[in-house]
């Protein structure tokens, strides 16, 4: 299991596109992806996961990949949140 | 046959009618009537032709460069591609519910869930699974959805009723006509219609006559439809779109020339929008920038209140829109004939004379502070102007003026960008406000009259009951004394008035306020360019010995009557 801690930078958090793209992304690893934020926990390859955790800018989230591709999974999707700019 | 509804836009347009579905009704319990494996089979198939339909819109979107509706493409495939929502699907179709039912009452919970966030993006989401969802289950009954948004060539839409979303959705380029069975004059969806200048007509209540694809006339100004017509029926409305076609050509030669009477003086000319959108499009003709922005689009049509943010970014897509031109922006005058479902108004057994625009933002500081604070924002990108609507006393002015000081001091602590220095107006349109206008004036920069309402409070005369339509009327000398009032005592203390109500874009009303003494005109942008043209005909100088006989005239009638006899016989064809 790996766990990457980082911030939620963009002024809209994770609703919408970035949420699509962000599960679009976590989709295309084989590895389980999880992302904590504020004492809940979402499924990054269920939309309606990430959009009910209503996570806004600001907020500080802990991703967490469990599975063959881990390390690569993690790393990939923290890099992906801290690119966000909208 | 003719059908008469209400004018909302005016122009004539003669093209083929586009039927819009109405939006089926589904009963979310309905019990499965097969085995649960063809059940199953039937939403699978399902959601793969909406999956396949919906790439192809994004391509299309993509190419257009159409980016917003792109990426909404990709969250509804994501939606859509959700192995929640589907497994959420799989055990209602098992648990024996029909295929349509399954869909729509696990996109409801989705919904719900969404919605129980209380945020502004969510509720947004909410929205576009609710679409989805219900365009899942009309592709499983085989039922057509309301739908706009695959128009390929020009039509006249003929719908019962029409919400704004859809018509936001649509290739509004093919839209050349629009008639709104069960519309009013005063509802969103005819506003944004107004502004998008889309000829259209509400309220002609039933439009089922109307045949899918046949011939349709319609008359945006006379608020007519003409369907099912004869030959001879036919070659009259072409005579007509002739002649309408010709006048509009003679108006467009107006569009750069500037606002002046034909003795050369000079008025400002404004538009009156609801939506920044209507910015997009290229207006008809030069114009001095926004009069009116009405705010409390922002705020109808949904269950959540836009936030500070979606609120500086609407204002400051305006600002940047104008290019420098200012954008009075007035603040939410919800209440009287808008509601906000929001702000879970109670009903009232006199809406107009009662809790509404200023008179909400007195007890909810909090609604009033993060407009403001909006407005402050947006203002670092264009000449933002804030106006407050239903002023009645000095006191709620100051409230008002309090609270914009508050709004500038929290950003400026707050370290965030913004402009505390703009221009602050009201809006006259409460009797009290002209007798009070010299206090008033001692803290603001402008005024802008509001003359529908100045009418209706003036004759204590609602301007939505029919039975007391004869007290509607602009032109009574008791409005033209009041407006008079309102323009001289401006001026006395060197400070702007406009006026931003029906009458400015009036033939008869655009006189007689030039004649007061008027010199700031605001008005939907469908009206402007006549108005250039009208205001080209008027010798102020000459018509100024017709002041004081307006204002001392027995009734509307006789003012009327009096301007009819001085005004040049083209000024009423034009």
């Amino acid at each position: 299991m790996v766990e990457i801690t980082t911030m939620v930078q963009n002024k809209t958090g994770l609703h919408a596109r970035p949420a699509a793209q962000l599960v679009a992304l976590a989709k295309t690893f084989q590895s389980k992806v999880t992302v904590l934020a504020d004492g809940r926990s979402c499924d990054a390859k269920s939309i309606f996961s990430v959009l009910h955790a209503c996570i806004k800018q600001g907020t500080e989230v802990v991703v967490r990949a469990e599975g063959a591709d881990e390390q690569n999974a993690a790393e990939s999707i923290v890099k992906y949140i801290e690119a966000l700019e909208e | 046959m003719i059908l008469q509804g209400v004018s909302v836009c005016p122009g004539c347009t003669l093209s083929r009618s586009y039927l819009l579905a109405e939006p089926p009704a589904f009963d979310l319990a309905k019990k499965a009537d097969e085995p649960v494996a063809d059940a199953l089979r039937r939403i699978d198939e399902a959601f793969a032709s909406i999956a396949a339909e919906l790439t192809a819109s994004k391509e299309e979107y993509a190419a257009a460069g159409a980016c917003e509706q792109a990426d909404l493409m990709d969250v509804q495939m994501a939606m859509l591609e959700d192995s929640f929502f589907r497994d959420q699907i799989t055990a209602a179709a098992e648990a024996g519910l029909a295929p349509s039912a399954a869909v729509l009452s696990s996109g409801k919970e989705q919904e719900d869930m969404l919605l129980a966030l209380n945020d502004d993006y969510m509720s947004a989401r909410a929205e576009d699974i609710h679409d989805l969802s219900l365009r899942i289950a009309c592709q499983i009954e085989g039922l057509a959805r309301p739908d706009l948004s695959g128009l390929t060539e020009d039509c006249v839409v003929i719908a019962k009723q029409l919400l704004p979303s859809t018509l936001m959705s649509a290739k509004v380029e093919h839209i050349k006509g629009l008639v709104i069975g069960n519309g009013t004059k005063t509802s969103h969806v005819s506003i944004l219609a107004s502004g998008l200048q889309i000829p259209t007509v509400v309220g002609c209540g039933n439009v089922s006559m109307v045949k899918e694809g046949e011939t349709v006339y319609l008359d945006g100004e006379k608020g007519t439809l003409c369907c099912a017509m004869s030959a001879e029926e036919l070659a009259a409305c072409e005579k007509e779109l002739n002649a309408f076609r010709k006048q509009r050509e003679t108006l467009l030669t107006y569009g750069t020339r500037s606002f002046e009477s034909r003795d050369g003086v000079k008025s400002g000319l404004y538009m009156n929008i609801t939506d920044p959108c209507e910015l997009l499009r290229p207006a008809d003709c030069t114009n001095d920038g926004v009069g009116l922005f009405r705010s409390e689009f922002l705020f109808l049509d949904r269950k959540t209140l836009p936030s500070e943010e979606e609120q500086y970014e609407a204002y400051a897509q305006a600002a940047k829109a104008l290019g420098g031109r200012p954008l009075t922006i007035r603040t939410i005058d919800i209440g009287g004939d808008k509601n906000a479902p929001a702000l879970a108004l109670p009903q009232e057994e006199n809406p107009f004379m009662g809790y509404r625009a200023v008179r909400i933002c007195m007890d909810r500081s909090d609604l009033i502070l993060t407009q403001l604070r909006a407005i402050l924002r947006a203002a670092v990108h264009g000449d933002i102007r804030v106006m407050f609507p239903m002023i009645a006393t000095v006191s709620e002015l100051d409230v008002m003026l309090d609270y914009l000081k508050l709004a500038a001091s929290q950003l400026t602590k707050e370290n965030i960008s913004h402009r505390a220095d703009i221009k602050v107006g009201i809006m006259v349109e409460i009797p009290s406000a002209v007798i009070m206008l010299d206090q008033l004036l001692a803290r603001i920069d402008f005024v802008s009259i509001g003359s529908n309402d100045l009418v209706q409070y003036t004759f204590a005369a609602d301007r939505l009951n029919e039975k007391v339509s004869y007290l509607n009327k602009f032109m009574h000398p008791a409005v033209l004394r009041l407006i008079h009032q309102t323009v001289s005592v401006t001026r006395e203390h060197g400070k702007e008035c406009s006026l931003c109500g029906e009458m400015a874009g009036d033939r008869v009303g655009l006189a007689a306020l030039a004649i007061l003494g008027l010199r700031k005109f605001s008005m939907s942008s469908s009206k402007l360019l006549r108005a250039k043209r009208l205001m080209s005909m008027l010798d102020l100088g000459a018509l100024r010995s017709l002041q004081e006989p307006l204002l001392h005239a027995r009734d509307a009638e006789e003012a009327v009557a009096l301007l009819k006899q001085s005004l040049p016989g083209e000024y009423f064809g034009a």
